[in-house]
């Protein structure tokens, strides 16, 4: 590992770009389901998961953009690049001094709960994988600067330990989980051992392999 | 008020007689919706017991929540012969305090007091002003005791000023309110809304301070869903420490409202919340008043400057929180027992000042032990 700077930051943003599901995700299969951005006869746009609405992400909350915070884009074209792209992204942190950035989601949710609220299983997980392999097919391929977690199916178990394992397997180095499953859908109290094959898969990740793997708990 | 002892605790809990409304309020109004105590069955006790009753509803928890009163501590009585007078007779409670030697004792309620929230505007009011009335009677019997007011929410905004004049007049030195009304009851306004402004004027001008106590009403809406998996004490330590996390965020939620802007000498006081949390939450305040540039929407004050302005926070056991004591601020410090929840000091209240307050010097202990409440409280 190089370190130029001195500097790592344990808990950055990437804001999903508008194509992050639709290359991804079947059309046939899917259709409309497919996350993407739809634009109001206004201009305006915003992300439709499933068919729910969801406002654009704020620029300020995941860039560092003196003298413009207060203001929220309201189209993609306002988002600054270094946002959603990986190559813009390390000439900003170069201009911030930083040498590695741990990766957490923005549209996905702060803990990759957007799809968790979802009731089907399936399309949870297609949405998913298509997160987890964007991270890595444009972030962790373009440098090794970037620390790419994934996040996870919550529910059913065998369906959320197959996700991890095939994403630590691509590169991922850490797990996003939300801390309260339970408020968004009907699934067991995070308490309960019915999760224990969730701790169990991040343990053994971090006992038999090299790169360190955690569970991340953001709210 | 002579200060004796040197020690005044800013939250404690105040019980009525069984019959402070029965004797308050109209029978031929109200009949058996008058807060009373009545005998029940209650499957896990083998013989009757003793609840509080409100409008026809048995209320849950037991008669009096005094477990460290007790001769035998962490016993819930369970009929109001049980209860020793040193908990509702203000004549006989002078004794536990002298006992504790503690100067005096912000009253918080204990039992029915804190809201009475039954479709009823009418109801509420008579209720509101029978628990008002009962408490003042607690200062005419000694000025060792401060009582808050309780407020009636469902009134419109006229009758609630009336009312905290009224007994401001008779006594009553602060008012005990919710974080949020209208979490609690659809149609009543957040504290942020210019609904409630004619009563901050008037606690401003009259010099009484909001108390909010613990989560102040939010401990249901601030919380993850409780595990059933805890043991009993498992539970309860989890449920109370919620206390110290449900004031993280009542603390920006009323200094990013622009309250203490608009109203810049109305204190506002948060008991039972502890004090290892201020600092952090105050830091991060600032920090996000700034990356927001906050100012450019009316607060122009450093949200810390506002904290240190305007609110108090209470401490009973803290060691760490107390190394923060400089950046809280002294000044904002206040020392409570908690008589006689199970948390609480008594009766051995200066063990647990000694243990929070080692090395503090001279005139840092006097302020959080009594100064600060005397100047909060005006107890010349």
């Amino acid at each position: 590992m190089e370190l130029k700077y001195g500097l790592i930051s344990a808990d950055d943003h990437v804001h999903e770009h508008p194509e992050v599901w639709t290359a991804r995700m079947s059309k046939q299969k899917w259709g409309d389901l497919v996350p993407h951005v739809e634009t109001a006869a206004d201009g305006s746009q915003r992300w439709l998961v499933a068919g729910e609405p969801v406002d654009l992400p704020r620029a300020g909350s995941a860039n560092e953009m003196p003298g413009t915070r207060a203001q929220d884009p309201k189209q993609w074209d306002e988002v600054p690049v270094a946002a959603y792209n990986a190559i813009e992204r390390l000439k900003a942190m170069d201009t911030d001094g930083v040498d590695y950035s741990v990766l957490y989601p923005t549209m996905s949710g702060m803990a990759g709960q957007r799809f968790g609220r979802l009731d089907d299983s399936e399309l949870e997980t297609a949405c998913v994988q298509a997160y987890n392999d964007w991270l890595i097919e444009e972030w962790a391929a373009v440098s090794p600067r970037f620390v790419p977690q994934c996040i996870v199916p919550i529910w059913p178990m065998d369906r959320a330990v197959a996700e991890i394992r095939r994403a630590v397997d691509m590169g991922h180095k850490g797990v996003i989980y939300p801390a309260s499953p339970m408020e968004l859908k009907n699934v067991p109290h995070i308490n309960e051992p019915a999760y224990d094959p969730l701790w169990s898969a991040c343990l053994c990740w971090l006992i038999f392999s090299s790169p360190r793997c955690s569970t991340a708990f953001p709210i | 008020m002579e200060i004796k002892f040197g020690l005044i605790s800013s939250d404690s809990h105040g019980q009525l007689d069984r019959d402070a409304y029965t004797i308050r309020m109209s029978a031929q109004k109200w009949g058996d919706r008058i807060p009373h105590v009545v005998e029940v069955k209650e499957d896990k006790f083998p013989s009757p017991v003793e609840r509080w009753k409100v409008n026809g509803e048995i209320q849950g928890g037991n008669v009096c929540n005094c477990p460290t009163a007790m001769k035998e501590r962490g016993y819930y009585p369970q009929r109001w012969e049980e209860v020793p007078r040193e908990v509702y007779d203000p004549a006989q409670r002078l004794l536990a305090l002298d006992r504790d030697r503690v100067d005096a004792e912000v009253l918080f309620p204990n039992g029915p007091g804190g809201t009475f929230f039954y479709d009823d505007a009418a109801f509420e009011l008579d209720c509101v002003r029978a628990y008002n009335d009962a408490m003042a009677e607690f200062r005419r019997v000694s000025d060792r005791f401060i009582p808050l007011a309780a407020v009636p929410y469902m009134s419109p905004i006229e009758t609630i000023v009336e009312e905290i004049e009224r007994v401001v007049q008779a006594g009553h030195l602060g008012i005990n309110m919710l974080a949020d009304p209208s979490a609690a009851v659809k149609g009543l306004k957040n504290l942020g809304d210019v609904f409630w402004h004619p009563l901050w004027n008037v606690c401003q001008d009259l010099g009484v301070g909001i108390h909010l106590h613990a989560s102040a009403g939010l401990a249901g809406k601030l919380s993850l869903p409780q595990w059933k998996g805890y043991t009993r004490r498992q539970a309860h330590c989890v449920s109370t420490l919620r206390n110290f996390c449900t004031a993280t965020q009542i603390v920006p939620y009323l200094i990013f409202s622009g309250l203490l802007e608009k109203f810049p000498r109305l204190n506002w006081v948060f008991a039972e919340t502890g004090l290892g949390w201020v600092s952090s939450v105050l830091e991060a305040c600032d920090h996000e008043w700034e990356k927001n540039q906050l100012w450019t929407e009316g607060i122009v004050t450093r949200p810390s400057e506002l904290f240190r302005r305007q609110m108090y926070v209470d401490f009973w056991f803290e060691t760490v929180g107390i190394e923060m004591r400089d950046y809280i601020g002294i000044d904002r410090i206040l020392w409570e027992s908690d008589f006689p929840h199970i948390t609480s000091t008594y009766p051995h209240s200066w063990d647990a000042v000694e243990h929070s307050l080692k090395g503090v010097s001279a005139a840092d202990r006097e302020k959080v032990l009594f100064r600060n409440a005397a100047r909060l409280y005006r107890l010349d």
